[in-house]
C-alpha cells in the first residue's frame, strides 16, 4: 500500500489531518494542471479548491486499486469540463488570457512571443489531444496513468498525444514559429 | 533498438528526468540523428516553458483547511466548539480577589522593564495550569467564528496589555470597588 492510500485510510478512520496532508501534497500540481487547461489564474484557484472538495466528498468511494494521484487528476479534469466546453464556443476568452504576462517573469520579447504562440497553439488543440499532452508532458504521467485519468486505453492516449504534437507543430509552423 | 514511435513516447519521461541512464542515452542518440524527433523534443521543451503563476502562500497555506471546512466530515469526528474555560471549573471569585489584594498591597516598582516578568504568582498563568487532560480536539476552532477586526483587537489586548498589568496599576480604593463589584456579581449570579 502506498503513502496516499494509507492517508486515505487514516482519513476514513476519522483523522482529518490525513486529508489535509494529501491536499498539501497535491495542491500545486493540481493548480498547475488546471491552469494549463484554463489559462486563467483566478479561475484556477476556484477549480483547484473545487477539485479537492469534490475529492473529499467522494473519497469514500475511492478504490485503492487506482492511484490516488490519477483519481485526483480525473476529478480535476471533470471540474474543468465546464471550462473546456465553454472555451470551445468562446475564443475571445483565450485571447484575453494570452495578453497577460502570467508569471510576471522578465523574459525577452522574443521568448515571450514564442511562449504566447505555443500556449495559444496548445489551447487551440481538440480537448483529448490537449489533455494527453498536458498530462504526459507537464504532469509527467505515464501512458497508463494518462489512460486512467482520461478513461480510455493506452493506445488511445498514444494516438491522441501523437496527433496532438503533430497538430501543434503544424500550427506553429503556420505562424512562423521556429522550433529550435 | 527502439522504434522512432517508441522513442517519441519516451520524451516526457526524458524531460522529467525519469529515464535510467542507458535509456536516456538511447533516446538522446536517436534524437540527434532524427530531425523529426529533434524538432519534437525542442517543441516539448518550449511547451514546458509556459509558466504557471503562483497564487501565493496565503492560498497554499489556507487551502487544506478551507477544503476540510467545506467538505463532508467523517461522522466520527465533528467540529466541536468548546470553551477553554469550561475545563477550568468554577474559579472562586473570592480567591481571585484575595490574590489581587495581596499583589497590589506589595510594593511594586514601576521601573520600565523590557518585558513584564512574573511580578506575582498569576493563578491563570500557563505554568500554573494543568493542561494534561486537554487534547487538541478540545481546542476550539475559532477562526470561522471571529471576524478579522475582532481578532485584531484580541491579539492587541494579549500582546500589549495583559490583564494583570492593568490590575497592578489600580490603587487601593479601586481594588476595593472591584472587590465589591465581584462579590455583588457572585451573589446575583453575574
Ligand atoms: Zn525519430
Amino acid at each position: 500500500m502506498d503513502d496516499d492510500s494509507r492517508a486515505v485510510d487514516r482519513y476514513r478512520a476519522g483523522e482529518e489531518e490525513a486529508f489535509e496532508e494529501l491536499v498539501m501534497k497535491y495542491q500545486r500540481k493540481i493548480y498547475a494542471f488546471v491552469y494549463r487547461i484554463t489559462g486563467d489564474a483566478e479561475e484556477s484557484k476556484d477549480l483547484t479548491q473545487r477539485t479537492f472538495i469534490n475529492a473529499l466528498g467522494a473519497v469514500r468511494d475511492f478504490k485503492g486499486s487506482s492511484l490516488f494521484k490519477t483519481w485526483l487528476y480525473q476529478i480535476a479534469m471533470n471540474a474543468c469540463r465546464n471550462h473546456l466546453t465553454r472555451e470551445r464556443r468562446n475564443d475571445i476568452e483565450i485571447e484575453d488570457s494570452l495578453v497577460r504576462d502570467e508569471a510576471g517573469v522578465l523574459v525577452s520579447m522574443v521568448e515571450k512571443e514564442k511562449r504566447k504562440m505555443v500556449k495559444k497553439a496548445l489551447e487551440g488543440l481538440p480537448e483529448r489531444q490537449r489533455l494527453s499532452i498536458i498530462l504526459r508532458v507537464y504532469e509527467g504521467l505515464s501512458c497508463t496513468e494518462t489512460a486512467g485519468v482520461m478513461g480510455c486505453t493506452e493506445g488511445a492516449v498514444k494516438a491522441s498525444y501523437h496527433h496532438g504534437v503533430k497538430r501543434l507543430k503544424e500550427m506553429l509552423a503556420e505562424q512562423g514559429y521556429e522550433i529550435a | 533498438m527502439r522504434s522512432h514511435d517508441d522513442i517519441r513516447q519516451m520524451f516526457p519521461d526524458l524531460l522529467d528526468g525519469r529515464l535510467a541512464g542507458p535509456e536516456a542515452d538511447e533516446v538522446k542518440e536517436h534524437a540527434q540523428q532524427c530531425a523529426e524527433c529533434r524538432d519534437e523534443l525542442a517543441l516539448l521543451t518550449g511547451l514546458r516553458g509556459i509558466e504557471v503563476p503562483d497564487p501565493g502562500n496565503i492560498f497554499w497555506n489556507t487551502l487544506p483547511k478551507k477544503v476540510l471546512a467545506a467538505g463532508v466530515r467523517p461522522a466520527a469526528r465533528r467540529r466541536r466548539i468548546v470553551s477553554w474555560w469550561s475545563f477550568l471549573g468554577p474559579l472562586p471569585a473570592a480567591a481571585a480577589v484575595a490574590a489581587l489584594v495581596l499583589l497590589v498591597s506589595r510594593p511594586v516598582e514601576k521601573t520600565q522593564q523590557p518585558y513584564q516578568e512574573a511580578l506575582f504568582s498569576d493563578p491563570l498563568a500557563v505554568a500554573m495550569m494543568d493542561y494534561s487532560l486537554l487534547t487538541d480536539k478540545d481546542i476550539p476552532l475559532i477562526d470561522a467564528e471571529i471576524a478579522p477586526e475582532e481578532l485584531a483587537g484580541v491579539s492587541e489586548d494579549m500582546v500589549e496589555e495583559g490583564y494583570h498589568r492593568e490590575l497592578v496599576s489600580l490603587n487601593y480604593a479601586e481594588v476595593e470597588l472591584l472587590d465589591e463589584a465581584l462579590q455583588d456579581e457572585q451573589q446575583k449570579g453575574g
